[in-house]
């Protein structure tokens, strides 16, 4: 018995002692996070011409710049907000991943200055952008970046030339410009055989595709950023067995109402569309029951968008302090149940359109019989734009209403869905 | 004999045998290419003072890293240093002396472009840690020969190292006494002229000993005896006499823990301000 244990302490002076001098063949995680910052940096500085930035707030939409990093840790940056080119300060830095710092205050902080008069951010929030980043991935020309505190997506796109720096904040106006020529409510592209309804967001640079497979609606939404004639996806859009990263090659057609572009190498077209690819006829009962303000009414802020003109009849211009044309679509009156639009504005109700008798649900649609009792409003200018806006509410081919978000509504015209009408 | 191999097993079996000579890959902090400001900091600051100026950004350094706060214009770095050196080194230098200041001067500066917004609705425009480092916030807004603006970087600089020489020199006890009853931990629900009526010179004075102490000593520097007067002549007897007991306390407790002279010191205070930026007539 004593002889085994001696055995075993034999064995384990002579077996303990293991040397292992194996080193990673592809370096220390230090020295790999090293290189890879080091490339990152002559990526960032070698570029002649500089980087084109396109960044995405989100809600608070999308922002252009210009970036020239050199390798002494300096930047040269203009954006659209802004477009005169200051120098600040630069550096990477290994943080939980490489990371690019814009480490002392330039124009892109201004979007993130907690002090609501600098740039009219949200106090203690700006407007929710970023500038450290973390490098997410990096191609010859193209390297995408994310905030580090608000996760906002910075793509930076390698510049060819002075003259695309030049163009680069003339052609976000000119995108507009473009995509403006689409009037109706609703749009149709076709990618692949596919036909997808397009809605763009101009304000936040957002852009959604649905189509319908057996009835349900699939939806893909992403921000969008304009460079040059192309615009480039903040989220590759998956459309069936197709990723879309970006449609290229923007333009009017000399046809009213025809937008070209190439997706993936073909042409293809933005169409203008009267009427939705699919409607869902029951929206219409959940809005007039299910009003998100109090439980009495939904809010349209803005009045009739008209072409894509907002607020085509100049409420907020003609009824002073004007906060919102509010549809109530539960009003008892003398004991009939019927639906009212009202003004209101800072001091109150400034007189209604009232659909009565109620309104008539067709086929999905919505018929009001708009009795306009504006009349009591003495002023011109306010009665006006009542009028107007009661004009269109009359129109007998009634109105589509479509589900756009949580508690959000459009009230589409159907005789040529150029009008409408967001609630919320 | 198996025992005299187990020992000496023991004693040589295990000798490794590390090399040490390999390079720490990404030591040494943060690295960029130094630039005019730097070399400024360096010659005005840490060369002479042995402090750190930190000006690039660096969340870590922040208190509170969930805060949305942004960093400092490169513009406003030497205007505020500027500053600070003339309305706060300089005088104690000018008294004590290099080496004095060199023992207790806090030996890091963060400086941050904005203020930090917080959620009870107050926002912070500056931070101190145990003595070694300040965070001076609302830098962008720092406008050189504004007298408010050079007043409350000033008062935070002499508040912060007022904190460090009482550390180590305890003020007399005789000090926490006189307003033993009203410190309060909501002391930012008071209004600056109540707390002055109760025998505080402000109402941050009333959150501590400390903070009084500190608060007594960075304002007398910083506004003046012109302003103090003005103060004492508005109140009743009552926070009038804490008010001048608490000053003579500062008085001699400086006097007697570092040999320092008050009067002589306020008066280089103020002397610097007035050449910074003079009060408009």
């Amino acid at each position: 018995m004593k002889n085994l244990i001696y055995i075993f302490l034999l064995a384990a002076v002579f077996s303990a002692c293991r040397k292992d001098d194996s080193k990673p063949v592809n370096g220390t995680v230090d020295e790999r996070i090293e290189a890879s910052m080091t490339a990152y940096q002559t990526q960032l500085a070698s570029a002649k011409f500089g980087w084109k930035g396109f960044l995405n707030t989100g809600s608070n939409g999308v922002y252009t710049f210009l970036f020239n990093f050199n390798d002494k840790n300096r930047v040269t940056m203009s954006a659209d907000y802004d477009p005169a080119a200051l120098e600040s300060s630069y550096r990477l830095k290994a943080l939980q991943q490489p990371s690019l710092l814009f480490d002392t205050y330039s124009t892109l902080h201004k979007l993130q200055d907690p002090d609501p008069s600098k740039f009219n951010g949200a106090p203690g929030a700006g407007k929710g952008a970023d500038f450290e980043f973390r490098f997410v991935s990096a191609t010859a020309d193209t390297i995408k970046l994310e905030g580090l505190f608000n996760q906002t997506p910075l793509v930076l796109v390698r510049s060819a030339s002075e003259e695309e720096n030049k163009a680069v904040f003339a052609g976000i106006t000119r995108m507009k410009t473009v995509l403006s020529n689409l009037k109706t409510y609703f749009k149709r592209i076709t990618i692949a055989g596919i036909t997808y309804e397009v809605r763009f967001d101009l304000p936040t640079s957002t852009i959604s595709f649905s189509s319908y497979e057996n009835g349900a609606r699939k939806t893909v939404t992403s921000g969008f950023y304009t460079d040059g004639t192309r615009i480039g996806f903040f989220k590759p859009l998956v459309l069936g067995n197709t990723t879309l990263n970006e449609l290229k090659d923007i333009n009017m057609d000399s046809g009213a109402g025809i937008v070209n572009a190439t997706a993936l190498g073909t042409k293809v077209q933005f169409t203008q569309a009267i009427a939705p690819l699919v409607y869902d006829k029951t929206v219409v009962d959940f809005f007039l029951n299910n009003p998100s303000n109090l439980g009495l009414y939904w809010d349209a802020s803005d009045g009739f968008t008209i072409s894509g003109v907002q607020d085509a009849f100049n409420l907020n211009g003609s009824i002073p302090g004007f906060e919102g044309l509010y549809f109530f679509p539960k009003l008892n009156l003398n004991g009939t149940l019927t639906q009212s639009f009202r003004f209101y504005s800072a001091v109150g109700y400034v007189g209604h359109i009232l659909a009565y008798p109620a309104v008539k649900i067709q086929d999905g649609k919505i018929l009001f019989n708009a009795t306009a009792l504006y009349n009591s409003v003495t002023n011109v200018k306010m009665r006006t734009a009542q009028q107007n806006t009661a004009i269109v509410l009359q129109q007998p081919e009634g109105f589509y209403l479509i589900n756009t978000g949580l508690q959000k509504y459009d009230l589409v015209n159907v005789k040529d869905a150029t009008a409408w009408l967001s609630f919320k | 004999m198996v025992v005299a191999i187990l020992i000496t097993g023991y004693f040589t079996g295990c000798k490794k045998k590390e090399d040490l000579s390999t390079p720490l890959v990404g030591l040494g902090g943060d690295t960029w290419a130094k630039g005019p400001l730097d070399d400024w900091i360096s010659t005005n600051y840490t060369t002479p003072y042995n402090m750190e100026i930190k000006y690039k950004w660096d969340r870590s350094e922040l208190g509170e890293i969930n805060k949305d706060v942004v960093p400092i214009l490169e513009s406003k770095v030497i205007p505020v240093l500027e500053t600070i050196k003339s309305g706060w080194i300089n005088p104690y230098v000018d008294i004590k002396g290099g080496d004095f200041f060199k023992k207790y001067v806090q030996k890091q500066i963060y400086m941050v472009g904005s203020a930090q917004y917080n959620s009870n609705g107050s926002i912070t425009l500056g931070v101190a840690e145990s003595g070694r480092k300040v965070t001076l916030m609302v830098l962008n807004d720092f406008q050189k020969g504004n007298r408010s603006s050079v007043e409350r970087i000033l008062h935070t600089m002499h508040h912060e190292f007022g904190h460090i020489l009482n550390q180590n020199i305890a003020v007399t006890s005789d000090y926490q006494r006189i307003t033993a009853g009203s410190y309060s931990a909501t002391w930012f629900n008071i209004a600056e002229e109540d707390a002055n009526s109760m025998g505080f010179i402000s109402s941050y004075a009333m959150a501590s000993k400390d903070e009084d102490f500190v608060e007594m000593l960075s304002i007398m520097l910083v506004d003046g005896e012109d302003n103090f007067q003005a103060l004492i002549a508005t109140l009743e007897p009552d926070a009038q006499a804490k008010l001048l007991k608490k000053k003579s306390i500062v008085i001699s407790y400086l006097k007697s823990a570092f040999g320092i002279d008050f009067v002589a010191l306020q008066n280089k205070v103020q002397a610097e301000i007035n050449t910074m930026a003079p009060l408009k007539k």
